[in-house]
C-alpha cells in the first residue's frame, strides 16, 4: 500500500514530467511549422513585388525604372538580397550579376541553399474578365538572405520556447509549494501522532498547536484526534476513578490502598523513614441504624461522615472506606497526638449533624503511629492491625473514643 | 381495354424515355467560379433528364472551356461533344466539325450593340473598336462592317485613342492585350474622360463602370447544354443566353 505523501508526489512528478515533455513535444512541432511560415514569409513578400513590378513593367515599360524599383525593394527590405523579373524576351535584375546565377522552372519553388533561400513565382497574364484563359508570360526570383530568415525564425521558436518554459516553471513553482505545504502538514501531522502515542503526554499544548497548520482539513484531522484523545484519557481517568474510590462516600476504597499506597507510597516512606500515623474509625450503632431507620439513613450518616472526613483531613492525608462502616485515614508526616486532633474535629462536626434519629450519630477510633508503635518503617498492616485492636477497646470502653495506648 | 391502353401507353413511354437516356461526362477545364457553378447546374439537370452522369465509357461529353475542347480535338473518339466557355469556337474551326455543338460564352457584338441601343433608345451610329494586330483576324470574323470599325493597335490601346475621338460608341471586344488590366483601364479612362460611351458582351467587366454590359443567363446556358445533349440542331452553335434588361 503506497502513502498518500508518496502518491502524491509520485503524481505531482508525473505532472511536471508531462508539462515538461509537452513543451518540448509542442517546441519541436513548432520548430516544424516555423519552417512552412519561412517558406509562407519569403513567398508572400516574393508576391508582392512581383505583383508591383510587374505592373510598373505594364504601365511604363522602362528598364531603368524598373531596376530602380527593384533596388530599393533590396535596400528596404533588409533579408533581401537580389530581384529578377523575366517578362517573354525582356528580362529585368538586380544586381545584373543574378541574372547568370539563377535561372528559374516553370513552377513554384521555394529553394534552401546553405546562404540563400530563393523563391521562383511564375507570372501570368492579369486580365480583366476571368473568361479569358490565363496564360504563363515570365517568371519572378527573389533571393533572400538564409541566415537573415532563420534568425526571424529562431527568434520565433526561442520566444516560444521560453514563453512555454515560463509558464511550466510559474506552475512547477505553484506545484512545489502546495507540495510544500502538505509534506509540513503531513510531518506536524505525524510529530502529533507520536507525541500522543506517549501516554504520559498532557495534552492541552497540542491544542495550541492546532494553528500552525496551513490546510484547514489537516487541522481539522489534528484537532479530531486531539479531541478523540482527550475524550479516551478522561473516560481513562473516570475508569480509573470508579475503580479506585468508593462511590458511596466518595473516599478511597481498598484497591486504593492495595493497588496505590502498598505499591507506591510504601517504598517511600521506608526510604524517607518519616513519621506516618493511622486512625482507624467506626460509627457506633450502626446495624441499629440500620435496622430502625433502614438501608438509606445508614448509606446518608456514612455519605455525610465521608464529606466530613474529606473536609477536615489534609489535602496528603489519605481517608480510605475500610469496611461496611469503618474508615482508615493515613496521616503521613504526622504523630498519632496530632491525628487525634483531626480525628477530634471530625467527630465534633458528626456530631453536630442532625440525621432525624433523635440523637447524634458518634464513631469509635483506634489510633497507632510510627515510630511509637511499630519500630521499622513499611509495616503499614501492622498499625492498621494495632489500630484495629484499640478500636475495639474503644468499643469496649462505651464507644465514641478515641485510644492512642 | 382502357387499362390495357393506358398500360402500354405508360410502357412505350417509359421505353422510348430509357432509349433516349444516356451516358454523360462532364469535363471542366476552368477553373473560375461561374464555370464551377454552371457544371454543378448541368450535372443536377442531366441527373432530372435521366441522363447518367459518368466519368468513362460516355456516349456524350459535356466540355467547359476552351483546354478541354483543345484537347478532345485531338482524340479520334466519335462520340458526341457539347461545349462552353469557349470564346472564339469559329478560330478553332468547330461550327463545321462533326459531333461537336457548342452555346456562346460571349453573345455576338451585333447582338450585343442591338440590346445597347434598345435599352438607351439610341440611334445607330458606327461603333468603333480598339483591336489588337493579333488578334484582327479573328475580329473581322465576329465583327460585321456595317455597325462596327475596327481601329487596331501593335502595343497599347492608347494608339487608337486619337482615332476613337472620331466615335461615340466604343465596343470592348474580347481581345486578350486589350483585356489586360492595365489596358482596359486606360481605355475605360480615356472613354469616360472623353464622353464615349463603352460597351461588352463579356458579363463580366461590369465592375469596370462600362455603360452597358450583357448579362450571361446562366441557368438558361445549363438548358441550352443539356438540349444539346439530347438534340442535334442544324446551328452547331447556340447563341449565347443573356438575360433581359
Amino acid at each position: 500500500m503506497k502513502s498518500f505523501k508518496k502518491l502524491l508526489f509520485l503524481q505531482y512528478f508525473a505532472l511536471i514530467l508531462g508539462m515538461l515533455l509537452f513543451v518540448l513535444f509542442s517546441n519541436f512541432f513548432s520548430s516544424k511549422l516555423s519552417y512552412e511560415y519561412e517558406e509562407k514569409y519569403v513567398e508572400q513578400i516574393s508576391s508582392v513585388l512581383a505583383e508591383n513590378l510587374k505592373l510598373i513593367t505594364e504601365i511604363y515599360p522602362n528598364k531603368y525604372l524598373v531596376e530602380e524599383s527593384m533596388r530599393r525593394a533590396v535596400k528596404d527590405i533588409p533579408s533581401l538580397d537580389g530581384l529578377c523579373l523575366s517578362l517573354g524576351f525582356k528580362k529585368y535584375c538586380y544586381p545584373r550579376k543574378l541574372k547568370v546565377k539563377y535561372t528559374c522552372s516553370d513552377r513554384k519553388k521555394v529553394f534552401f541553399t546553405e546562404t540563400e533561400v530563393i523563391v521562383c513565382l511564375p507570372i501570368y497574364e492579369e486580365y480583366a474578365s476571368e473568361f479569358l484563359e490565363k496564360e504563363r508570360e515570365g517568371h519572378f526570383l527573389a533571393v533572400f538572405n538564409r541566415g537573415y530568415v532563420d534568425q526571424i525564425r529562431n527568434y520565433w521558436f526561442l520566444d516560444s520556447l521560453f514563453i512555454s518554459l515560463f509558464f511550466v516553471i510559474i506552475a512547477s513553482v505553484v506545484i512545489i509549494s502546495i507540495w510544500i505545504d502538505i509534506n509540513a502538514d503531513f510531518n506536524k501531522l505525524k510529530s502529533f501522532i507520536e507525541e500522543l502515542k506517549d501516554p504520559d503526554r498532557i495534552l492541552a499544548p497540542l491544542e495550541g498547536k492546532l494553528g500552525e497548520f496551513k490546510i484547514e482539513e489537516f487541522r481539522d484531522v489534528a484537532d479530531l484526534i486531539v479531541k478523540l484523545t482527550l475524550k479516551i484519557s478522561s473516560l481513562n481517568e473516570h475508569i480509573k476513578q470508579l475503580a479506585l474510590t468508593d462511590s458511596l462516600t466518595g473516599l478511597y476504597n481498598r484497591n486504593y490502598l492495595n493497588a496505590v499506597f502498598e505499591k507506591n507510597y510504601v517504598p517511600f516512606w521506608k526510604r524517607e523513614k518519616f513519621p506516618l500515623s493511622v486512625a482507624l474509625l467506626d460509627i457506633d450503632n450502626f446495624k441499629s441504624i440500620n435496622d430502625i431507620y433502614g438501608h438509606q439513613k445508614g448509606d446518608e450518616v456514612l455519605r455525610r461522615l465521608g464529606q466530613i472526613i474529606k473536609d477536615s483531613v489534609r489535602g496528603s492525608d489519605i481517608p480510605v472506606r475500610f469496611g461496611g462502616e469503618e474508615i482508615l485515614i493515613i496521616f503521613p508526616s504526622s504523630r498519632k497526638e496530632e491525628a487525634l486532633m483531626a480525628v477530634k474535629r471530625i467527630r465534633e462536626k458528626l456530631m453536630k449533624e442532625d440525621f432525624g434519629i433523635g440523637r447524634p450519630v458518634t464513631f469509635s477510633s483506634g489510633l497507632a503511629d510510627f515510630p511509637s508503635d511499630i519500630s521499622v518503617p513499611g509495616g503499614l498492616d501492622k498499625l492498621i492491625k494495632i489500630a484495629d485492636e484499640r478500636l475495639y477497646k474503644a468499643k469496649n470502653q462505651g464507644k465514641n473514643r478515641d485510644i492512642l495506648e | 381495354m382502357v387499362r390495357v391502353a393506358l398500360f402500354l401507353l405508360i410502357l412505350i413511354f417509359d421505353i422510348s424515355a430509357s432509349t433516349r437516356a444516356a451516358d454523360v461526362c462532364v469535363i471542366n477545364s476552368y477553373p473560375i467560379p461561374p464555370a464551377r457553378r454552371l457544371e454543378h447546374r448541368v450535372r443536377e439537370l442531366l441527373k432530372e433528364h435521366h441522363h447518367r452522369v459518368v466519368t468513362s465509357g460516355c456516349s456524350v461529353k459535356v466540355l467547359i472551356g476552351t483546354p478541354a475542347v483543345v484537347k478532345e480535338l485531338n482524340t479520334n473518339d466519335n462520340c458526341k461533344r457539347v461545349y462552353t466557355f469557349v470564346l472564339f469556337p469559329e478560330k478553332l474551326g468547330l461550327q463545321n466539325r462533326e459531333n461537336f455543338y457548342g452555346v456562346r460564352i460571349f453573345p455576338l457584338p451585333e447582338r450585343t450593340y442591338k440590346r445597347f441601343l434598345k435599352k438607351f433608345c439610341l440611334k445607330e451610329r458606327k461603333v468603333a473598336v480598339p483591336i489588337s494586330k493579333e488578334m484582327l483576324p479573328i475580329a473581322q470574323i465576329y465583327l460585321k462592317k456595317s455597325y462596327f470599325v475596327l481601329i487596331p493597335f501593335k502595343h497599347s490601346p492608347v494608339e487608337t485613342f486619337k482615332e476613337l475621338l472620331k466615335y461615340k460608341y466604343v465596343y470592348v471586344f474580347p481581345d486578350p492585350k486589350l483585356l489586360r488590366l492595365v489596358n482596359l483601364v486606360t481605355l475605360i479612362n480615356f472613354c469616360k474622360d472623353n464622353k464615349l460611351i463603352v460597351f461588352s458582351g463579356l458579363s463580366d467587366l461590369y465592375k469596370f463602370n462600362l455603360d452597358y454590359v450583357d448579362e450571361i443567363d446562366f441557368e438558361k446556358l445549363a438548358e441550352d447544354i443539356v438540349f444539346l445533349v439530347e438534340n442535334n440542331p442544324e446551328s452547331r452553335i447556340l447563341p449565347c443566353p443573356c438575360k433581359e434588361k
